[in-house]
């Protein structure tokens, strides 16, 4: 058969084009500004120009010995929340949200509140109050009235006095190791005008100016800054829809440079994916596959392996297979596709092709890690049916029932004869961030990993890093606190071996009843601790509520990576809750005693897309007092998960996964453990099947 | 019908290709098919277009065959019939692309990143004989994975007969042209199409990004 080629008109089918496809321009619309702070704004000063739903920002920013890099989501259409690390004489870490309070109307600007560097030690601390007009095609003018810093230069007696006195005096609210929120100081103290205008020159370019209100007191105190002017000039250049550069003259002294890189989980390279065409579906007929004996009555089952070896080259592995009656029940393994509804949708309609003619039904039991997360049952005249049809993915939901597969698996076993034995060596870097000294501490080198599964459900994993380099001299200290260090030690790990063993151990899984889900893990689970973790989970297939228990024992492994143990163990364990949201977000709280044998409760809340990219946000509180604690009080961060099919295009199950946090010390440090139950079961329930359904005929 | 099985077989087959697996005799009955519809071009897996496409080697084949451009990629290949499902057909490349026209008008694509999940033709189908005014649908899966449904108002009218060769055979043919508009696009699409109701060659739009396919039965 013939692949396609480049095309040559000799041989080309004969077309006479008359008439392109005239796709009206899309509606212009002009992108957010990323200023200086990495949100939304002009250069230094914030505007009323809320980014799209969604969108990920991240800026990188410098001038006059000013260093900030901002991460930035759109959380909601009208929230946006930010993340900034950066360096005035020390690192310091801020958070700031911007809420739009009304959006651009014909005569009405935007308008829209912010809170800069809200929670914790204050350095950028500012409120503001600002609105955003557009003039003709090209000019943006934005304005507005600001507090903190924005209220710092030529600043007037605060107008919210009239509503009480206090308003007129800001107090400092920041405790010495920050990380709470400063409440007391909102809107409080003198207030300034400040204001801007962005001149879009065309696509690409735009040239800005603004007057600042902020007189950078600190920077000048601490830094030597040099202020001559409130006036900012800049130009910026968006060589794509995900870059902007920016090159500023600040404050009538210095130049200054920007780079953001924005993403829009919302949209992925390839549109629907490059993932090969189904199988189509056929119509019942007298195949040779669908004469083949199924092992009713006791027949040898040579359906079976024909089956198991079409699927296996769509990227599925059989497990089992049974036809009782007019139902054909299959339990295979997606192994190549995000979505599960992808992959019943891909299996059923190999179903279609190979299943006996008398089979009306079909029971789908997709499985990860061995074990069943449900049943969907899908008509087989449904499939005939709908393929192709407009609207057919929501036709055929509406006909799909979900189930749990709690039950036997089917009677026919399958072994695909897959290697039950892969290794890889691969480079791995990593970063850690935000420890009091450095930026950020970074290691490169090289790690080889196995997996061996016993069974389907049994798996042993290890890997093990050799870096390339020399961190024997480094300098790993993160301030003491009174707790057992259980995590800020983590750079010693390896240090003067340059590597070990990252992790190896045996993990089962299983299924205990209905509804129920377990998994008993065992050896060095991670880099800084062994032991044993066992997990159970409640969640029903139907349900956006689950519940879950872990228990774990942990010691402390030896700094050299090796086999050893350090003289600390602990009894650490959570109930976790989790929730998923009509729209999208996704909670979870996780109560019990965390490593250090401190007693509280982590909060997480994440955004998750329907394509699976993830945005979220955990912080947690235990009983240890922030001055314990240390810096940053308590532990929080942000992490993202972004699904790499949506990156290359081909389909993948992989992910790849980020966690910023602020600084992670002592308290509230949670054992790692991989293949966690809700993460492994989600995908194949039906809340995240019927997210992806649009991926069933695909 | 018996098509649908053999290209299942063909994926067992592809799936055999490591040292792992055996050869079962179904195996072998489905390659010996595949080859037999196709010549040595699937045995040795090279491209059919490169030795020039002829009448005889048509003729030869047992299976429906299928030649499809796109227009936007410069590309062309060479498709098989997979399945037929009623009115559908499913075509296939060697590559893991497959076209389904609903009696010759476009229904689905699946593997080019813009494809579409379904459509409704039996609007386009009846006004091909005497034209008409209908409104149509396309299907497209949009970067969330949700199924974003497009409507177009449709006018068929028919501009002309041509006779058409394809391969030294020819076809009389009456030419319709079908212009649709939608809230962001217009597309015009042209059909040839014989006294019987087969639609023998075809420029049909496809979506924004992946463009227009031309295709001509062989």
């Amino acid at each position: 058969m013939t692949k396609f080629h480049r095309y040559t008109g000799s041989i080309g089918v004969v077309v006479v084009a008359t008439l392109s496809a005239t796709l009206l321009s899309a509606q212009d619309d002009w992108r957010t500004t990323y200023s200086l702070y990495g949100n939304q704004g002009i250069i230094d000063m914030p505007s009323a120009v809320a980014p799209p739903d969604g969108e990920i920002a991240s800026t990188v920013a410098v001038f006059g010995g000013n260093e900030r890099a901002t991460f930035t989501f759109q959380l909601l259409p009208r929230l946006t929340g930010s993340f900034r690390y950066s360096q005035i004489d020390t690192y310091d870490r801020s958070f700031d949200i911007q809420y739009q309070i009304s959006d651009e109307g014909q005569y009405l600007p935007a308008l829209a509140f912010g809170l800069r560097d809200f929670i914790g030690t204050g350095r950028f601390s500012a409120e503001y109050l600002v609105a955003t007009k557009t003039f003709g095609p090209n000019v943006r003018v934005s304005g507005g009235l600001g507090w903190g810093r924005l209220g710092s230069l030529d600043g007037f007696t605060n107008p919210l006095g009239v509503l009480d006195d206090r308003f007129e005096v800001r107090p400092d609210d920041s405790i010495d190791t920050g990380g709470t929120v400063l409440a007391g100081q909102f809107f409080r103290g003198d207030a300034a005008f400040f204001g801007g205008v962005e001149w879009r020159l065309n696509e690409d370019w735009a040239v800005l100016a603004e007057y600042s209100s902020d007189i950078y007191q600190r920077e000048t105190d601490l830094i030597g800054f040099e202020r001559k002017s409130p006036l900012n000039f800049g130009v910026t250049w968006n060589p794509s829809e995900m870059v902007q550069l920016g090159a500023y003259y600040m404050y009538g002294t210095e130049v200054g440079v920007s780079a953001t890189l924005a993403l829009d989980p919302k949209t992925r390279t390839a549109e629907g994916g490059l993932d090969s065409a189904p199988l189509p579906v056929l119509e019942r007929a007298a195949g040779v596959a669908a004469a083949a004996s199924w092992g009713v009555n006791g027949a040898p089952a040579s359906g079976v392996p024909v089956l198991g070896q079409v699927m296996q080259s769509d990227g599925f592995r059989l497990l089992g297979a049974e036809v009782s009656g007019n139902t054909m029940r299959v339990r295979y393994e997606n192994t190549v596709y995000r979505s599960e509804a992808q992959g019943v949708g891909r299996v059923a309609r190999i179903l279609s092709q190979l299943a006996p003619d008398t089979v009306d039904r079909f029971i789908l039991e997709p499985t990860q890690r061995g074990i069943a997360l449900s049943a969907v049952t899908v008509q087989r005249e449904t499939l005939i049916a709908l393929e192709n049809e407009p609207d057919a993915a929501a036709r055929v939901l509406a006909r799909t029932r979900f189930a749990d597969a709690a039950g036997p698996a089917p009677v026919i076993a399958y072994d695909a004869g897959a290697p039950s034995f892969l290794w890889g060596v691969s480079p791995y870097a990593t970063v850690t961030l935000f420890d009091g000294n450095n930026p950020f501490r970074g290691d490169v080198g090289l790690e080889a990993s196995f997996e061996y599964e016993v069974r389907p459900n049994i798996l042993i994993s290890g890997s093990y890093r050799q870096s390339v380099l020399d961190r024997s001299d480094d300098d790993p200290s993160i301030s003491a606190s009174t707790l057992p260090p259980v995590r800020r030690e983590v750079a010693l790990f390896g240090a003067d071996t340059g590597g070990g063993i990252e992790d190896l151990y045996i993990a089962a899984y299983g299924r205990p009843g209905r509804d129920l889900y377990s998994r008993v893990s065992l050896g060095y689970l991670e880099r800084q601790f062994g032991g044993i973790s066992t997990e159970l989970l409640w969640k029903p297939v139907n349900s956006r509520f689950a519940v879950g228990a872990e228990l774990n024992y942990a010691i402390r492994r030896d700094f050299d990576l090796g086999f050893g143990f350090q003289d600390y163990d602990v009894i650490t364990g959570h109930v976790s809750g989790y929730y998923a949201f009509d729209n999208g977000f996704q909670a979870q709280v996780d109560v019990g005693q965390y490593l250090a044998g401190d007693i509280g409760a982590t909060f997480g809340l994440d955004r998750v897309f329907d394509n699976g990219w993830k945005v979220g946000a955990f912080f947690t509180l235990t009983d240890v007092p922030f001055e314990d604690f240390g810096e940053g009080s308590f532990d929080k961060g942000i992490r993202i998960e972004i699904p790499v099919d949506s990156l290359i295009g081909t389909p993948t199950r992989r992910t790849t996964a980020t966690t910023l946090r602020s600084l992670e010390r002592d308290g509230g440090a949670r054992l790692r453990v991989n293949g966690r139950l809700y993460d492994v079961i989600d995908g194949g329930h039906q809340d995240q099947m019927t997210q992806t359904w649009g991926r069933f005929w695909r | 019908m018996k098509t649908g099985f053999i290209f299942a077989g063909v994926l067992a087959a592809l799936a055999a290709c490591g040292p792992l697996h055996t050869v079962s005799p179904i195996e072998g009955l489905v390659r010996g098919a595949v080859s037999g519809a196709l010549g040595d071009d699937s045995a040795s897996g090279t491209p059919a277009a490169a030795a020039p496409l002829t009448r005889a080697a048509i003729e030869a084949a047992d299976r429906d065959l299928l030649r499809i451009s796109l227009i936007e990629r410069e590309a062309t290949a060479l498709l098989s019939l997979a399945a037929t499902n009623g009115t559908k057909a499913t075509w296939f490349t060697s590559d893991g692309l497959s076209f389904t026209f609903d009696r010759g008008v476009l229904v689905g694509t699946r593997g080019l990143g813009a494809d579409v999940l379904g459509s409704d033709v039996d609007g386009a189908v009846a006004a091909m004989r005497r034209g008409g005014n209908y409104a149509r649908t396309l299907d497209f899966l949009d970067g969330l994975d949700q199924i974003e449904r497009r409507v177009y108002q449709c006018v068929s009218v028919r501009t002309g007969e041509e006779t058409i060769t394809i391969f030294e055979r020819s076809y009389r043919t009456a030419v319709v042209e079908e212009t649709c508009t939608g809230e962001t696009e217009a597309f015009k699409n042209t059909y040839w199409r014989d006294s019987a109701g087969t639609i023998w060659q075809s420029r049909q739009w496809i979506s924004p990004t992946a463009g227009f396919l031309g295709y001509q039965r062989l």
